[in-house]
């Protein structure tokens, strides 16, 4: 069963044949097997075909996860340096394919990955880096940081 | 929070329950969906993406999101997770009062805090959801583990944290639990299959280690997290548990405890 090939087809008509069992890692993938175990190709419509090839490259990595303490720390820095390989674009493109996708590691390991950076980050840095755009009137702003005083205040706000 | 990095045993959202997540998904896919080519800012993720990235952090830092646009304004109160851990900055009661009267996540899935003898928020959250929580308390002085407080808080909080699956203990409140036992306090059967002691190992916590253990007789993984400097190397962990008469595998009064397959000790 585990050397049965399945292709799975992206957005852009890329196709990638991958084994079933890494295939079966996008939850998305495996729901569809079940419910009609004859499929061989499979068309993911909203994800791009990079995109698509990240999140085969971290399925194929996580396709046997063993318990013992070495395997996991191996599989720990092989997560932070693919990390580490994406900007913040590719980033947002790679969680929302592991959201549709369902691959729950991943989107674990990337919201990690975000998370820590809005951590350390000022609300003005984050706009930056994230694109985001404030479109609060001053009023409103003064208003939005009354509204959760203590979680302003300036005693731990990170260093800009 | 670094521990947290990539560790899926860890993460809040592994807690999401497998059917609602597909219903969700489902729902989510007939709408128009943000397609990842003009995806140029994180506030075009959906919420429930957001609320997964926000559960990694502090609740402190996750409600300073609120401030970026008005798309963040009300993102983080629906976070499936509250953490009143992180940050110097501790809240005061009336600060969580109001986080938690904003707070609308229907389903709590992971509560972490550390309270002070002073303020019990536990009467405000319905934590029947819960199945992961971290309790601590900030500081125990002699004087302040008297009975009432361990009778109508340590006690009370116990019981609400009986259904959660993994639970983590930090010492202070390790300790108020070794008075409680000293007290003859009846102690909750807990569900626990993951349990987490972030103590050092001494006199003061080991009636309350032995009690909480006899009282889960579900638990799966026992975690020892050491955190002074003079921490207890693994190896020397199994002496040190028999030197007080603590080995699950041979100590008698333990010894329902001999499933338990995995200790480990971080320092």
């Amino acid at each position: 069963m585990s050397s049965n090939k399945i292709v799975l087809t992206s957005s852009d008509g890329e196709s990638f044949e991958v084994e079933e069992v890494v295939a079966r890692k996008l939850q998305i993938v495996g729901h569809m097997l079940e419910d009609d175990c004859v499929i061989n190709e499979i068309p993911l419509q909203n994800v791009t075909g990079d995109i698509l090839s990240m999140v085969i490259e971290y399925c194929k990595t996580h396709v046997d996860e063993e318990e013992s303490e070495e395997a996991q720390t191996k599989l720990k820095t092989w997560d932070e340096e693919f990390m580490k390989k994406f900007d913040i674009k590719t980033l947002l493109q790679i969680i929302l394919a592991a959201n549709y996708l369902n691959v729950k590691g991943l989107l674990d390991l990337v919201s990690q990955t975000i998370a820590d950076t809005i951590k350390d980050y000022t609300p003005e840095q984050i706009r930056e880096v994230f694109g985001v755009e404030n479109d609060y009137t001053e009023e409103e702003e003064a208003e939005v940081r009354k509204e959760n005083a203590w979680a302003f205040d300036e005693a731990d706000t990170p260093k800009p | 929070m670094a521990d947290k990095v990539g560790n899926g045993d860890n993460a809040t959202a592994s807690v999401r329950i497998p059917s609602q997540y597909v219903d969700h998904h489902r729902r989510k896919i007939k709408r128009a969906r943000v397609s990842s080519e003009d995806l140029d800012s994180i506030s075009s993720l959906p919420d429930e993406i957001l609320q997964v990235i926000l559960a990694f952090i502090p609740t402190k830092l996750a409600i300073r999101t609120s401030i970026l646009s008005r798309r963040w304004r009300h993102v983080w109160s629906d976070t499936p997770s509250l953490s009143f851990f992180g940050g110097r900055c501790r809240p005061d009661s009336d600060s969580i009062d109001k986080t938690l009267s904003r707070y609308k996540a229907r389903k709590m899935m992971s509560f972490e805090l550390r309270f002070f003898d002073d303020y019990y928020p536990y009467v405000y959250i319905d934590v029947s959801s819960l199945t992961k929580a971290e309790l601590d308390i900030d500081s125990v002085s002699p004087e302040r583990l008297n009975t009432r407080f361990l009778e109508t808080i340590v006690i009370k909080i116990l019981e609400k944290v009986q259904n959660v699956e993994k639970l983590t203990l930090g010492g202070n409140f390790l300790k108020a639990l070794s008075h409680a036992d000293l007290h003859g306090f009846p102690f909750p059967k807990f569900k626990a299959k993951v349990l987490t002691l972030d103590t050092t190992i001494s006199r003061c916590v080991i009636s309350g280690i032995v009690r909480v253990l006899q009282n889960s007789p579900e638990l799966k993984k026992l975690t020892l997290r050491t955190m002074d400097c003079d921490a207890i190397k693994e190896e020397n962990l199994d002496s040190h548990l028999d030197l007080y008469c603590w080995n699950p595998y041979l100590c008698l009064e333990a010894r329902v405890f001999g499933h338990i397959y995995r200790r480990s000790a971080e320092s």
